[in-house]
């Protein structure tokens, strides 16, 4: 190896491999959850066809929403009992409702992140489901200063017959991962400040506490930034693909202003796809609404959203991603402006 | 092996070093996180081309290279699958102390080109035939590239000496 060489290696700016940490474990997982091979234009569903633009089919929205195609879609709960026009109603009751909510020195987002997955690595070869749980925290002051808060819950299987066949663990190691297993027993908290020009992605946008209480108060302004916003990346799949997940986005993951939340609901409202599956319960037992969205040409999951029509509040959102059935749903435990300081997450 | 098993051995021999290419390629956490999600989702969607063994990282390598250039980033933030370790990756860490600025500056005002190669063979650890296969081209040319590379290097730091003493002479 030569001097230069050497200068070289002196300037590397990661010489030490990085172990693989829970960020990198929920990224195999994510990217697992996704579809190994992206569909192709072809099997759009009818109501993407042509060359529909979004203006045309909000303006003629009746219309495509009676030839929305569910077959064209992995539908795993019926969505026969689901109306169009009341999905749109009922948005509408709910941008009404996205009333002035009450202020604080933090904004914070607080979800119980659960995912139904198959565990295939028993040693005695008993394949079972498992359900893991991990809570993830954000808080944004003010100021911009941003904290970010994780803790993995409790694991447990769901086949009760098979884990006793099985022995009955309390730990399930992650396949081939060198990492700490899933366990019956909560993990430690993680609890950490931003650096200070850490931003708050809204789709592929990156974007400050003050841009994002900028956005237009205007559906179909609002849209329109959603799509570039979207955009900033280069995707895959037609940009709409993309715009229930977005628009969604400033109903609770993001601190939007009222006015916004509001504009995000009636935006959701004109998308072709809304179907509302009416009364349900989110997995808190807390009462709500189903509202789906039909989404095909992107890797986007279908979504589930559980809103609480009176308070405007998003209660659940769930993803129903792959042919075997994995599935994973974030309950929003907390969504909005709060006095209270930053902590690391607790067990609940 | 199921596609499924393939990739979990693809990806849990190799995150780190695609990990390592991406830090040391880019400015922010974030991209870093971006960088290796994009990477890693198009190895998902095309198993069935990653190559057996040792290749297999170097096909990863070309992946990760094609994702910087083309800035293309879309379908894995877009599905919001690597929230967790942009997450981890800004945290706040201590910053590393930075030496030999006068290497770095000079390494920065390469060509593209030059910078590429050097990297590879001196980050990466490559032979001039693997970085042949990394960038596309003949592992002549991946040579020639690599050793032309060292003599401009080579020469931007002999003039960097000499301005200092110059100045320092002043």
């Amino acid at each position: 190896m030569s001097d230069i060489d050497n200068l070289v290696k002196a300037i590397d700016l990661a010489p030490h491999a990085p172990d693989q940490g829970p960020g990198a474990r929920d990224l195999r997982e994510a990217i697992m959850a996704t579809q190994a091979r992206p569909h192709r234009a072809a099997q759009r569903p009818p109501w993407r066809a042509g060359a529909i633009g979004l203006a045309a089919v909000a303006a003629g929205a009746a219309v495509f929403l009676g030839q929305v195609a569910p077959t064209a879609v992995p539908s795993p709960t019926s969505t026969s009992g689901g109306t169009a026009l009341s999905g749109t109603s009922i948005l509408l009751a709910a941008a009404a409702k996205a009333e002035a909510a009450p202020d604080g020195a933090y904004w914070h987002l607080k979800e119980l992140y659960t995912h139904q997955r198959l565990w295939p690595y028993s040693e005695n070869g008993i394949t079972y489901r498992l359900e893991t749980s991990e809570l993830s925290e954000r808080w944004v002051a003010k100021d911009g200063r941003t904290w970010t808060g994780f803790r993995e819950l409790t694991a447990r299987p769901l086949d009760m017959e098979a884990w006793r066949r099985d022995g009955s663990p309390t730990e399930w190691a992650k396949g081939k991962d060198p990492s700490p297993p899933f366990s019956a027993a909560p993990g430690e908290a993680m609890f950490f400040q931003n650096k200070k020009k850490h931003r708050l992605y809204w789709s592929a946008m990156p974007m400050t506490l003050k841009e994002i209480e900028a956005l237009p108060a205007d559906p179909e302004a609002l849209k329109k930034r959603a799509i570039e916003a979207i955009r900033r990346d280069n995707g895959v799949g037609p940009d709409e693909d993309a715009l229930p997940r977005t628009l969604a986005n400033l109903l609770y993951a993001l601190p939007a202003s009222p006015q916004v939340r509001s504009a995000a609901y009636q935006a959701l409202a004109t998308l072709p796809a809304v179907r509302v599956e009416g009364p349900t319960t989110d997995p808190r037992g807390r009462p709500g609404i189903a509202v789906t969205f039909l989404i095909q040409g992107d890797r986007t999951p279908r979504i589930r959203l559980i809103i609480d029509p009176d308070t405007s509040k998003v209660l659940a959102v769930e993803g129903i991603v792959t042919p075997d059935g994995d599935s994973h749903v974030n309950v929003v435990l907390e969504s909005g402006w709060t006095d209270t300081e930053p902590s690391p997450p607790s067990t609940e | 092996m199921t596609h499924r098993d393939r990739f979990e051995a693809v990806y849990d021999a190799y995150y780190p070093a695609i990990h390592q290419y991406a830090a040391r390629r880019t400015g922010s956490p974030d991209d870093t996180a971006d960088v290796i999600s994009e990477t890693f989702l198009t190895a998902w969607r095309r198993i069935d081309d990653v190559p057996e063994g040792e290749e297999a990282l170097l096909w990863l390598y070309g992946v990760a290279r094609r994702v910087l250039a083309n800035q293309q980033r879309g379908a894995s933030r877009r599905a919001g699958l690597a929230e967790r370790l942009r997450a981890e990756l800004a945290a706040d860490r201590p910053v590393r102390p930075v030496e030999l600025e006068h290497v770095r500056a000079a390494f920065d005002e390469l060509p593209e080109r030059d910078r590429e190669v050097l990297a590879l063979a001196c980050w990466e650890g490559l032979t001039s035939e693997r970085i042949a296969k990394v960038v596309g081209c003949t592992a002549i040319a991946a040579r020639t590239r690599l050793r032309r590379a060292r003599k401009r290097l080579a020469a931007a730091l002999e003039r960097q000496a000499s301005l200092t003493i110059a100045m320092g002479e002043a």
